[in-house]
């Protein structure tokens, strides 16, 4: 698992630290990553680019298996939603 | 009696709409049922509408204030709809394309090392994007 999000390093540190986050977090501040997945929210804060929230499963072999992108920014994929999509991703592709 | 029911309506409504920011700012990675659909919180404001409307419809002829209370009850929901639903709504985004080669990355995680979807390989990988400046 990796996050994704246009903050700097220092901003992403002190998260992983206060919130006792043991994944890595990779910072975007150029959304190059976010424009590649094709996810960048044009002027979503404060007339800056974010990404849009979501969450995209890659296989084994790097290949797209599932893909969450939310239309509201409070409804994210449950865990089990997510550990379903893990578990099918070995048989096949859903969205 | 009859304000009582009335405000007790109110209290339930205030109480639906307050705990699902109690909620959601407190622990909403333990609740995702309750930030994701806010169903608790719709059953305290639907039956505080409820009490409001049961109040107004017993109220003695010219009583206003049960009507003033089922009027901030009903502002308060319309208010916590418009909030979860209009407010916090974005555009539609596709994202990659189910079945394709993962785009590949190279970007630095917080301890300052350059990670690749290459160093990914042979196992899956959840990507989480999310909005930051927090």
């Amino acid at each position: 698992m990796a996050g994704v999000v246009v903050d700097p390093v220092a901003t992403n540190a002190e998260l992983a630290r206060t919130a006792g986050l043991e994944f890595p977090i990779l910072s975007d501040p150029d959304l190059h990553m976010i424009d590649a997945y094709g996810l960048r929210h044009v002027a979503a804060h404060d007339g800056q680019d974010i990404a849009f929230s979501a969450s995209v499963l890659i296989d084994a072999g790097g290949i797209v298996r599932w893909t969450r992108v939310t239309r509201n920014v409070r409804v994210r994929p449950t865990p089990d939603a997510v550990l379903a999509a893990i578990d099918a991703s070995a048989t096949g592709p859903s969205r | 009696m009859r304000l009582g029911l009335a405000s007790s309506g109110l209290v339930l409504g205030l109480a639906g709409v307050i705990g699902y920011f109690a909620v959601v700012l407190a622990v909403p990675a333990l609740v995702p049922f309750v930030r994701n659909h806010a169903a608790p919180n719709w059953l305290l404001v639907a039956a505080g509408l409820g009490l409001s409307l049961l109040a107004v419809r017993r109220a003695a002829p010219g009583a206003w204030m049960p009507r003033v209370l089922l009027g901030l009850n009903a502002s308060l929901a319309a208010l916590f709809a418009a909030f979860l639903y209009v407010m916090l709504s974005v555009p539609a985004a596709s994202g990659p394309a189910i079945g394709a080669a993962a785009p590949d990355f190279a970007l630095v995680d917080q301890s300052g090392k350059t990670t690749r979807l290459a160093d990914f390989r042979g196992s899956p990988l959840l990507l989480v994007f999310y909005r930051g400046h927090w």
